[in-house]
């Protein structure tokens, strides 16, 4: 973890310590020297483990802000990218017999937190607006909290499970540096030797499918 | 378990008291009940005396027939004329569909009478009127240490997720539990004479009175129902007592609503039963059991009248299809079953019944013992049947100590062996053994999962049996079955990962 956190410190320092780049009016994609973008976003998750959501949460798509940083034209159109959302939800403890989910009642948090570290490629854009298209993949690493009620030292839940990531998207010019966007991707994690409702409904992939809206700003 | 084994019986010392002026009943009313009416004639009274002098396990002269569907009244005649006395179907009393309690006094042979029934084409099964006991060994240790049970379980964190099982209604199939504070007139025999004596009964005052619903008596009348033999009260209140009162002690699911259906006959019911029908002379201290017949009609009784939990802590070592009948529409109807495996581990460890039906029917559970150090304790029968275990208590593991400690009817105001005008109206410490005492741990616990929100026998056994923590060899094994159950860890559920 600490060699990532380097990494990511090196790409943000690279970013803002690089020399502004002229524009010739087109987007950062377009110019050789290295670019950055940060973006903000909003995420759906519809999780793999649906069954096993549904049954402690009451849904299966869970949703949460995130954010992110991206160096560009490392080579040609390479960009890397690191991005983290937080996907908060509440439920219930249950019990799972025979597929029949019995409430519990006893409250419960969870929370994913999806940490990626991707690389991908940026397309040239695309008619007069100049819109982007990108694609990419790599690392994810999923922290799962969980908490309830009456719970004692040591029965809360606090654990990272490795995945991958893949993803494709647009990007639209709004106005000067900002830019809009969309992106849909596909997660993978799966938990070893699940328990609770997830050993219940024979699922352990924590990953899902995402869309995200974004708001980015470049450099 | 054999007539004389295992038993709650009636000897000297059986409660271990230590005072009870803290435990004092609530204060003797004057009333007077309206005559009863028995449910025991004379004739049968003798049955059960002859069971009692002669050893047998079960009521000479009755039979539990069930016929094939569609089996008219006609065909029912021609089936009770292959037996030698010819009766006729008037003396079929009804207990369950198709099934009845036949009574045939001029042949007490009942083992023959059931062989021959079931030869017949009508019939699709018939058994003697088995007589079920108690399953509690007497513990006669003084006093000593309280209720290691519930620390044993971690009750106390389970309480903080489940406060108590409220809104359940429990069945205790047993001895009964007092249900009303009133003083009747009984005859008995004082040893020259009947004479009658008003014995006073009490509600335990360690129990709610509002929690005490829709009991009923199946052997001894059909007037309230009274326990004037302790079992029933003490396996009640492992369910059941009112806990956090600054009085005595706690049941597991203490909100719950108990309902007490009376269907075994002690000493003192024969003996006011014999005086009552103008029989002279003490019954013997073995008199009493717990006929099939009743048993099976409680159990359907219970299932029809809003109880999701029924305790049976009583068995034999004889297959009756009856009750495993009445088990099987229990769980049908969404009841889950607890059941006490049995005490005669040292005494051939044969198996056990209605226990040994659990195995086979989601939603019963036949229930071990274990004592302070979660060690199987000394007289619990083992099998493939035992599917679960739970503190039942062990002097052997603990001395006195190692008792299972509930509020009981004061010993010595009725012991038989001394008493001959007794009273079953003041309270104190009563300790005991068996898994007589361990099946009503099981009870509560799943009192307390379906008011968690658990609402099947199957799902309540399933959660039981997944939780339960693993004692004695790895996995399932003859001694614990799954092993020790685990309420806090049963009603925590599951989360999403874990």
């Amino acid at each position: 973890m600490s060699r990532r956190c380097g990494a990511l410190m090196c790409v943000v320092a690279l970013l803002w310590a690089a020399p502004a780049w002229a524009q010739s009016g087109g987007t950062p994609s377009t110019g050789s020297k290295l670019g950055g973008r940060l973006f903000g976003h909003f995420e759906w998750q519809t999780m793999t483990a649906k069954e096993s959501v549904e049954a402690v949460t009451g849904k299966s798509t869970l949703r949460g802000p995130g954010g992110g940083a991206e160096v560009q034209r490392l080579w040609r159109g390479v960009f890397a990218r690191v991005a983290v959302s937080r996907l908060p939800e509440t439920g219930q403890r249950v019990f799972v017999f025979e597929n029949e989910v019995f409430p519990l009642g006893t409250p419960l948090d969870l929370t994913l937190i999806p940490i990626e570290a991707a690389v991908g490629w940026r397309f040239k854009p695309i008619g007069s607006r100049g819109i982007v298209p990108y694609l990419g993949g790599g690392a994810l690493f999923l922290k799962y909290k969980e908490s309830s009620e009456a719970d004692t030292s040591g029965e809360d839940i606090n654990e990272t499970y490795n995945g991958f990531v893949v993803f494709g998207g647009l990007e639209v010019p709004v106005w000067r540096s900002l830019s809009a966007g969309g992106e849909v991707g596909w997660r993978k994690a799966e938990v070893k030797s699940p328990g609770g409702a997830l050993a219940a409904f024979g699922e352990k992939d924590l990953g899902g499918v995402t869309m995200r809206v974004m708001l980015s700003i470049s450099r | 378990m054999t007539a004389t084994s295992a038993r709650l019986t009636v000897a000297a010392g059986v409660c271990a008291l230590a005072g009870f002026l803290s435990m004092q009943g609530a204060p003797v009313s004057a009333q007077q009940a309206p005559p009863p009416q028995f449910l025991t004639t004379p004739a049968q009274l003798m049955a059960m005396e002859q069971a009692a002098s002669q050893k047998l396990n079960y009521v000479p002269g009755e039979v539990i027939v069930k016929f094939r569907a569609g089996v008219s009244v006609g065909q029912q005649t021609r089936a009770l004329a292959s037996l030698r006395s010819r009766p006729l179907p008037d003396r079929l009393q009804w207990i369950a569909d198709r099934t009845a309690r036949l009574l045939v006094p001029e042949d007490p042979d009942s083992i023959g009478v059931a062989a021959n029934l079931a030869r017949q084409p009508e019939v699709e099964y018939a058994q003697p009127n088995w007589l079920a006991r108690p399953s509690a060994v007497p513990n006669d240790t003084q006093y000593a240490a309280r209720q290691w049970n519930f620390s044993l379980l971690d009750m106390p964190r389970a309480w903080d997720i489940n406060a108590g099982g409220a809104g359940i209604t429990v069945a205790v199939i047993d001895t009964g539990l007092t249900s009303v504070n009133a003083t009747y007139p009984f005859k008995t025999w004082n040893g020259t004479a009947i004479v009658t004596a008003q014995m006073p009964f009490a509600i335990s005052p360690d129990m709610d009175a509002a929690r005490i619903t829709g009991g009923r008596d199946f052997v001894f009348w059909n007037g309230p129902v009274l326990d004037n033999h302790g079992h029933g009260t003490h396996v009640s209140g492992t369910v059941a007592q009112t806990t956090n009162n600054n009085l005595g002690y706690a049941g597991v699911a203490y909100n719950a609503k108990i309902m007490p259906l009376k269907v075994c006959l002690s000493f003192w019911d024969i003996q006011i039963l014999w005086a009552e029908a103008g029989i002279t002379g003490y019954p013997s201290l073995q008199s009493g059991g717990c006929p099939s017949s009743a048993t099976v009609a409680a159990i359907r009784y219970a299932a029809d009248n809003g109880a999701k939990v029924i305790n049976l802590s009583l068995g034999g070592t004889d297959d009756s299809p009856a009750d495993r009948d009445a088990i099987a529409y229990a769980t049908s109807r969404g009841v889950f079953v607890a059941m006490s495996a049995g005490n005669e581990f040292e005494d051939g460890n044969p198996t056990t019944y209605p226990a040994s039906y659990g195995l086979a029917l989601k939603g019963a559970m036949a229930v071990g013992a274990v004592g302070r150090s979660s060690q199987r304790a000394y007289y619990s029968s083992t099998g493939n049947f035992v599917e679960i275990a739970a503190p039942g208590g062990d002097s052997r593991d603990g001395g006195a100590a190692g008792a299972i400690y509930q509020a009981g009817i004061f010993y010595a105001d009725y012991n038989p062996a001394v008493v001959i005008l007794p009273r079953f109206d003041r309270y104190g410490d009563t300790a005991l053994q068996g898994t007589s005492m361990a099946s009503p741990h099981v009870a509560g616990l799943a009192a307390l999962l379906m008011s968690q929100g658990v609402t099947t026998p199957a799902a309540v056994e399933a959660l039981i049996t997944a939780t339960a923590k693993d004692l004695g060899d790895a996995g399932r094994d003859n001694n614990f079955g799954a092993g020790l159950i685990q309420p806090r860890v049963a009603l925590r559920g599951f989360g999403l990962v874990r």
